[in-house]
């Protein structure tokens, strides 16, 4: 026995190294994979819902209703709207006779016709492209770096909170409001008295050169406040250990924002920045709000051009068809691309969890 | 201490924000609203609900239908239900069908659209048969103007239904300041080998017309004179135009009103109807109403809206989006305590009566001789355009005034109480209900009716001249009304039907402010570009093809 038992070990011994790594690997794999196994097992265990039966009648009733209401509100205004909307994308209207027939695909094609032939859309999709790149690029990076700031309550950051804050706070109308009459009336004033200028010069929203930036700008200060309070959030979740641990390591503020905070909140960015994908159809820079349907055609958007489509003094149901359509394309186009996004994001960016 | 100091500090934050919010609250309401004032229902009588766009005409002469209807009628209460944005156009067609109001006089509604979805009643017996219950034997179709005739009757299978009937008329363009005029000399005397004389309230010339003692003495009769009198203007230091900066209408409407003037109420109504013949271009049938956008008229529009911005004959807030109408009539009317005054403002009949509360404020803090009815404003005509550089000579010789909107009286088509709405419309047609309207306003309604003497006296001196104009045998109006059903079905694409332009400055819809924004922009580029915009292709393809 002894001599067997020895020429085991002399046979293990005489296996080549690789080979048997190779098979410590195959083994602690099967280990491994018998551990998630029984983990997911576990976890299903415990995540399985009990069913009704387990509850009283009051109970059921009580979860009935509650349930009642979000169950209605979704299949109404989600399942009822966007299969009316995709419905609608294949139909036209009947002026006189005040109905909607089937068209084919004639909606789809109009768009692609409007792109060639009305240069108000490709002047629409140039805006949405410098939009999202502005916001991007750079109203996202302030964000970032000014949440950091109140965060770590630096001297000021009081002050930065009010003024960021307050358009959060009052109301959007009359926040539109104070700062249209701030640049169209504050600011030429202004301009007058430090260039000791005789005329008052264009206003910021009514001079060409201007108004686009002016918007761009509001949109911006105006946004701030919501975006920070996401992201302060964020940064107030980071375990205070894990900043002291970085101290005593020296590192310094800027440091300590690279390398603990933005690896931290990289989950609540990737959101913010999938989420903002969409917002490239659907931001319309407030022109609505400070200029009604009737914006200057520089400074359209496509989501502004779309909103007017529906809302504008101009629409009918004749317009409904055609919006609908656009909306089918905008998804067909968002969806992948917002998908993507997500996907490079989350796999090249740090991967981190606490 | 310090929390305390804190707390305070909080308080008198929240304290600032509450009262800067009510501040505006407050901000939102105008001089002599009344509507928050809401009448007691009278068990004892049935109640007719009226939704009533409270915009320009004020309120005064509704409560004066109201009171006219309720003695004719003891038995029915009249609730009067005043707003301004639930009646305007998109936020009543979603509105009405949930609406209380049986009726509604509203500024802006697509007739043909609203009949279509089944929200307005038909009120044909009530517009046909004659108004003998006020002593009258017409009918409201009798009565109203021929345009507006075309307009509202609605013709299917041989049948010839109502389903609404015109509000109001307001003439659109340059209201110059009569007392400013006389007091620096900007009238024509006599123009003599181009050389003008110009004087002040006598010796004026006769005007367009022809005629002394008629609205237009001495006024410019061509482009070119008025051209002439906005460099005299400038000269003295008089700003020749202000307008509301922040409506894009309100500049369209101007210029639409010119381009009508030029071409007259024949050639100008194609653009509505496409069907017909113009003048030059030949007829005009859906298939080829693009060729429109090479109306000439079109080009002495812009003609004119190019000189206004490059000559800088506007003032600076004229191009402000917080330059509302309200605040143009202020800059407007303020002016006159000023070195250098405003001449015109572009505006709609309704203005004056719209700014009575400016000149009542003038009044009290300035002196009473600014006080309501006693300035003296007038409407200039367009001028002729002959002899001017780059249009042709215009070949129409008569007057066209415009004026803009599909202002309506509909009965909601779900209302209980109709048969009381049928009589409220009736009445608020008859020439009692329109003699109240006018004499009210100074603003006519599109029917034949007549003002009483004293009525008549009781106009301000801008409202006489504007009833008298209006009921001229040579005077042309022209409604900006549509039935026409690629139109219709249009709507978004032919919005800019007027205006939209692919310039070489890419899409541009608003010639002055485009004028301004772009110095090196023609007035060829721009007039290019509505035929561009509006291209046989682009017709072919998106207007008939989809």
């Amino acid at each position: 026995m002894k001599k067997e038992k020895k020429g085991f070990m002399q046979i293990l011994k005489s296996i080549p190294e690789n080979v048997s790594l190779a098979i410590r690997s195959f083994f602690s794999m099967i280990k491994d994979l018998f551990y998630d196994l029984s983990v997911w097992l576990h976890s299903k265990k415990k995540k399985k819902a009990r069913s009704m039966g387990h509850f009283k009648k009051s109970e059921r009733i009580f979860l009935f209703t509650l349930l009642l209401y979000p169950v209605i509100h979704v299949t109404i205004f989600y399942v009822g709207v966007n299969l009316n909307s995709i419905f609608l994308a294949f139909e036209k209207y009947d002026i006189n006779l005040g109905k909607y027939y089937f068209d084919g695909i004639s909606n789809f094609v109009k768009f692609f016709q409007a792109v060639k032939y009305e240069s108000v859309m490709k002047t629409a999709i140039k805006n949405s492209c410098i939009t999202y790149l502005f916001m991007q690029g750079i109203f996202f990076p302030l964000c970032v770096v000014f949440s950091f700031f109140i965060y770590k309550r630096l001297p000021g950051s009081g002050f930065f909170k009010i003024v960021l804050f307050l358009p959060q706070i009052i109301s959007s109308i009359v926040v539109t409001l104070m700062f249209k009459y701030f640049v169209e009336v504050g600011v030429p004033y202004l301009v007058k008295i430090l260039t000791h200028s005789e005329e008052l010069p264009m206003s910021l929203l009514s001079n060409v050169e201007t108004r686009y930036w002016t918007l761009l700008f509001y949109g911006m200060w105006a946004g701030f406040g919501g975006s920070i309070i996401l992201y302060t959030g964020a940064m107030s979740r980071i375990p205070d250990s894990i900043i002291e641990y970085g101290r005593l390591d020296g590192l310094s503020i800027w440091q300590e924002f690279w390398h603990i905070t933005l690896p931290l909140i990289y989950p609540t960015l990737v959101t913010m920045m999938v989420v903002s994908v969409s917002g490239f159809f659907t931001s319309q820079v407030s022109a609505y709000n400070f200029y009604g349907g009737n914006a200057p055609p520089n400074i359209n958007t496509l989501g502004y051009y779309f909103f007017v489509r529906v809302v504008g003094s101009a629409s009918s149901n004749a317009d409904y068809p055609y919006a609908s359509a656009m909306g089918l394309i905008f998804t067909a186009i968002a969806a992948p691309v917002t998908l993507t996004v997500k996907w490079l994001l989350e796999k090249y960016g740090p991967n981190t969890e606490f | 201490m310090k929390n305390l100091k804190k707390r305070q500090l909080t308080c008198l934050a929240i304290g600032f924000l509450v009262a800067s919010t009510s501040v505006f609250a407050a901000g939102c309401g105008f001089k002599g609203d009344n509507s928050g004032e809401q009448e007691k229902v009278d068990p004892n009588r049935k109640q007719l609900y009226v939704g009533y766009y409270n915009g320009g005409m004020g309120l005064d002469w509704m409560n004066q239908l109201k009171y006219g209807f309720e003695e004719k009628y003891p038995e029915y209460q009249v609730m009067i239900e005043p707003d301004k944005e639930k009646y305007s156009y998109t936020n009543l067609r979603s509105y009405m069908p949930d609406g209380k109001e049986d009726i509604y006089f509203t500024t802006s509604i697509q007739m043909m659209d609203y009949k279509t979805n089944g929200l307005i009643a038909d009120i044909t017996e009530a517009v046909t048969q004659p108004l003998t219950e006020f002593g009258e034997s017409v009918s409201i179709a009798d009565k109203m103007d021929s345009d507006s005739r075309n307009h509202y009757a609605v013709t299917e299978n041989g049948k010839t239904s109502y389903y609404a009937i015109p509000y109001f008329d307001a003439l659109y363009g340059y209201v110059y300041d009569v007392d400013l005029f006389e007091e620096r000399k900007l009238f024509i005397s006599s123009v003599e080998g181009g050389k003008i004389t110009w004087t002040g309230a006598e010796n004026k010339s006769v005007g367009r017309d022809g005629k002394a003692g008629t609205f237009d003495d001495g006024l410019p009769e061509t482009y070119e004179q008025m051209k002439s009198l906005f460099n005299r203007m400038q000269n003295m230091g008089i700003t020749p135009v202000t307008w509301a900066g922040a409506y894009t209408g309100y500049r369209e409407w101007f210029l639409d009103s010119i381009w009508a003037g030029y071409e007259g109420l024949s050639n100008f109504k194609l653009n509505y109807t496409f069907s017909g013949t113009d003048s030059s271009l030949g007829e005009i049938t859906n298939q080829n109403a693009y060729l429109l956008q090479q109306q000439s008229g079109k080009l002495a529009a812009l003609t004119l809206a190019h000189d206004l911005a490059s000559k800088n004959y506007a003032s600076t807030q004229a191009y402000s989006t917080i330059q509302t109408h309200s605040n143009a009539q202020t800059e407007f009317l303020m002016s006159r305590e000023k070195s250098s005054p405003i001449a015109m403002i572009i505006d709609g009949g309704w203005w004056e009566y719209e700014a009575r509360g400016i000149f009542g404020d003038m009044a009290v803090e300035i002196d009473q001789k600014y006080a309501y009815k006693t300035r003296r404003f007038g409407l200039m005509p367009v001028p002729k355009f002959v002899g001017t550089e780059g249009v042709p000579d215009q070949k129409y010789d008569g007057i066209t005034l415009y004026t803009p909107g599909s202002t309506a009286v509909v009965v909601n088509d779900r209302s209980t109480r109709k048969d009381i709405a049928m009589k409220f419309l009736r009445y608020s047609t008859s020439n009692e209900a329109l003699e109240i309207f006018t004499k009210n306003t100074g603003v006519s309604r599109p029917y034949d009716y007549t003002l009483s003497q004293e009525s008549y006296n009781n106009l301000t001196y801008f409202q006489k001249s504007m009833w008298d104009l209006y009921h001229r045998e040579d005077v042309e109006i022209v409604h900006a009304l549509t039935k026409n059903e690629l139109r219709m079905t249009h709507q978004n694409e032919l919005y800019t039907w007027s205006w939209g332009s692919e310039s070489k400055k890419g899409y541009v819809n608003d010639p002055i402010h485009t004028f301004k924004d772009y110095r090196d922009l023609t007035v060829e580029d721009y007039f290019s570009g509505l035929q561009k915009r509006y291209s046989e292709v682009y017709w072919k393809e998106m207007i008939l093809g989809a």
